[in-house]
């Protein structure tokens, strides 16, 4: 509570929430019209780059190479379409989506009972604070700096090029982030209302799904579409492991449309354009349930 | 129902020892009230009681069964929490029956319990909603609802009260108080509001850093305070503390400080010189105990510096040499500020200095 009202008091400072120009309608307020003018130049410089990818995909080679750019398509063909398809970019896409799901599940089936534990459980404080202090670190951590000794290991263990390690490699390289989100989550709900449960006569392992998990079910799916854009966008690490059409995912795959002489720039955007979509979705999803969250939590807050 | 038997608990949270060395009895249908300033031990004793603290020492009883190994769950006592800890995601009614859903108790018995519950705590007309579209007094119904529903064999109670406002405070006070008597359960109740240990209790059990003071009746609490802390800490204008010495003055005790020279009579004066060796020790009177005649050449006189006017009565604040006393007066006479009064003491407490016993 304290906090939201801190917030509060400093964005009154600087740009007004949008509950507060509600509350000042009508009037005719500068400020307010600034605060659109930047809120739609942003939007306006976030969204460009992916119209320009998407439209590119449907350009002639005339318009992909006129100058000065043009920002509409004069003669839309699909041409760039029907060979991404002839490459089978979908087998690229079910890689992707594979690898991606499985290794979200698979991290939150680790992280949720790991941050439970560091939030719950009364363990020396130090203990807890050093290993959430390393997986922190951990989660810092370039990929770079680990993917060439991951990739040394992978070939040792003649696990290169299945969909597998991937999924392993995704889960652990981000069960780290997962715990540090996921343990703020917890700790943002009252241990009384756990305890309430035990007493009801419910088993610890009850209460949490009964009441902790739903209770944070927002939160949780919220962290869940982040890490499954995480795996979707991952590069580095796919590069050292991906050798054959059998686990190549979209990124690695976008990066194959690029040959040697001669670029085609229509059937790249098609490939970008492919792997911006579900992104997209999981954004809009993502944001539904962030509001619908903070709401949850102003209703139940005493 | 059960009697609820404390045997020399003792709970250390790292080095801080949160309760030392506990006795209770808690008789099987009784209220108790666990009475204390805030860190005094109270609220760990009734974790340890409903199982969400093990003891570090000593043994907890519930009926004839010990359950210091038992989960809270194995125990059968309800917990009333301060804050509610209601479930935001399920409605009032879902919250009250989920104690009765994990006992696999039939359908159709939760729905006339929970409705049964809800008419008798007047809130029938909120079980749909979540508690979150409901008023504090509501919510505060539902979770007592929660806790009758499943007819525990204790209820335990930490500070139900303290998060609502003041007129509904009263009012729930008797409500709980009525509910307890109604279903004969026995009872821990924590508070740090004494107004709600006398109201409420059939035994008070007062606290203080991690022991326990005294355990009584309310009247005896209030009337035969075991020591300066019980004294201090019950009564809603505090009990007056003179510090001073028992001297001999013409054959007769007297209790002597720098402001006022009180007689003692004969038996207190016998006692006192067994117990207290060397007299020094502290008078205590409450407010209502001091008579004041307006008399300018008795004995005990004492300047009227400020008057708080309560409606039925009105507080005396009295000032001689450094020392405050706080006097009741309960018969509206015309006293004024800046009035000498002459005081006589009427009934009083003595206190050893040493100990802080009561000398009685």
């Amino acid at each position: 509570m304290a906090q939201s009202e801190a917030r509060e008091t400093a964005t009154t400072e600087t740009v007004p929430l949008p509950v507060e120009m509600a509350v000042q309608e009508r009037r005719f307020n500068l400020r307010k019209l600034l605060v659109v003018i930047v809120l739609y130049l942003a939007a306006f410089w976030t969204l460009v780059p992916m119209y320009w990818v998407a439209i590119s995909s449907i350009k002639s080679l005339r318009d992909l190479a006129h100058i000065p750019p043009r920002f509409f398509p004069t003669d839309p063909r699909l041409d760039a379409w029907v060979t991404i398809f002839e490459r089978r970019i979908l087998e690229n896409v079910y890689n992707s989506l594979v690898v991606a799901t499985l290794a979200t599940i698979i991290c939150l089936v680790i992280s949720v009972p790991a941050a439970y534990a560091a939030t719950r459980m009364r363990l020396p404080f130090k203990f807890v604070a050093i290993v959430v202090g390393l997986m922190g670190l951990v989660a810092l951590l370039p990929p770079i700096a680990s993917a060439i000794p991951l990739f040394l290991l992978g070939s040792d263990l003649g696990i290169i090029d299945e969909k597998y390690t991937l999924i392993i490699l995704y889960t652990v390289l981000n069960t780290a982030f997962a715990v540090w989100v996921l343990r703020g989550t917890f700790m943002d709900v009252p241990m009384d209302v756990e305890e309430a449960a035990l007493m009801d006569g419910d088993t610890r392992f009850g209460a949490v799904r009964r009441i902790l998990l739903p209770l944070i079910f927002p939160s949780l799916f919220s962290i869940a579409i982040l890490l499954f854009i995480f795996n979707w966008n991952e590069y580095i690490i796919a590069l050292y492991f991906v050798n054959s059409m059998k686990t190549m995912t979209l990124p690695i795959a976008i990066q194959a449309q690029i040959p040697q002489h001669e670029l085609d720039w229509g059937v790249v955007s098609a490939a970008g354009t492919i792997a911006v979509f579900p992104v997209l979705v999981a954004a809009f999803t993502l944001q539904r349930f962030l509001v619908r969250g903070l709401t949850f939590g102003v209703a139940s807050g005493q | 129902m059960a009697e609820v038997r404390i045997e020399g608990l003792t709970k250390y949270f790292g080095d801080t020892c949160a309760v030392n060395q506990l006795n209770l009895v808690v008789r099987d249908g009784d209220l108790v009230v666990l009475l204390g300033p805030s860190g005094c031990g109270k609220t760990t004793t009734m974790r340890c009681v409903a199982g969400l603290e093990r003891p570090t020492y000593g043994d907890i009883y519930i009926g004839e069964t010990r359950v210091n190994d038992l989960e809270p769950r194995e125990r059968d006592v309800a917990l009333v929490f301060q804050s509610y800890a209601l479930y935001p995601h399920f409605t009032a009614f879902d919250n009250i029956a989920y104690p009765l859903r994990l006992r696999k108790t039939p359908k159709d018995e939760i729905e006339r319990r929970v409705r049964d519950v809800a008419e008798m705590l007047g809130i029938t007309h909120t079980l749909e909603r979540p508690p979150g579209l409901c008023s504090g007094g509501e919510q505060q119904r539902i979770a007592l609802g929660r806790a009758i529903v499943r007819e525990p064999v204790v209820f335990l109670m930490d500070e139900p009260l303290s998060n609502i406002d003041a007129l509904l405070r009263v009012y729930m006070r008797a409500e709980i108080k009525r509910l307890q008597h109604e279903l004969g359960t026995t009872m821990i109740y924590v508070t740090h509001d004494q107004v709600e240990g006398m109201t409420m209790a059939d035994q008070i059990a007062v606290m203080n850093e991690g022991t326990l003071q005294q355990l009584g009746t309310p009247s005896e609490i209030y009337d035969m305070p075991a020591n300066n802390f019980v004294a201090r800490f019950v009564g809603s204008t505090p009990m007056n503390f003179i510090p001073g010495a028992l001297r001999k003055e013409n054959g007769k005790t007297v209790h002597k400080s720098d402001q006022f020279v009180i007689p003692v009579d004969n038996e207190m004066a016998h006692r006192a010189a067994e117990l207290c060796p060397g007299g020094v020790c502290t008078l205590g009177v409450r407010p209502e105990e001091i008579r004041f005649t307006m008399d300018e050449d008795g004995a005990n006189q004492a300047g009227v510096f400020l008057l708080e006017p309560l409606g039925s009565e009105t507080i005396l604040d009295i000032e001689k040499e450094g020392l405050l006393l706080k006097v009741k007066d309960v018969a509206a006479t015309q006293v004024r500020e800046g009035d000498v009064l002459s005081l006589s003491f009427n009934r009083f407490h003595l206190f050893d200095d040493e100990t802080g016993a009561a000398i009685r």
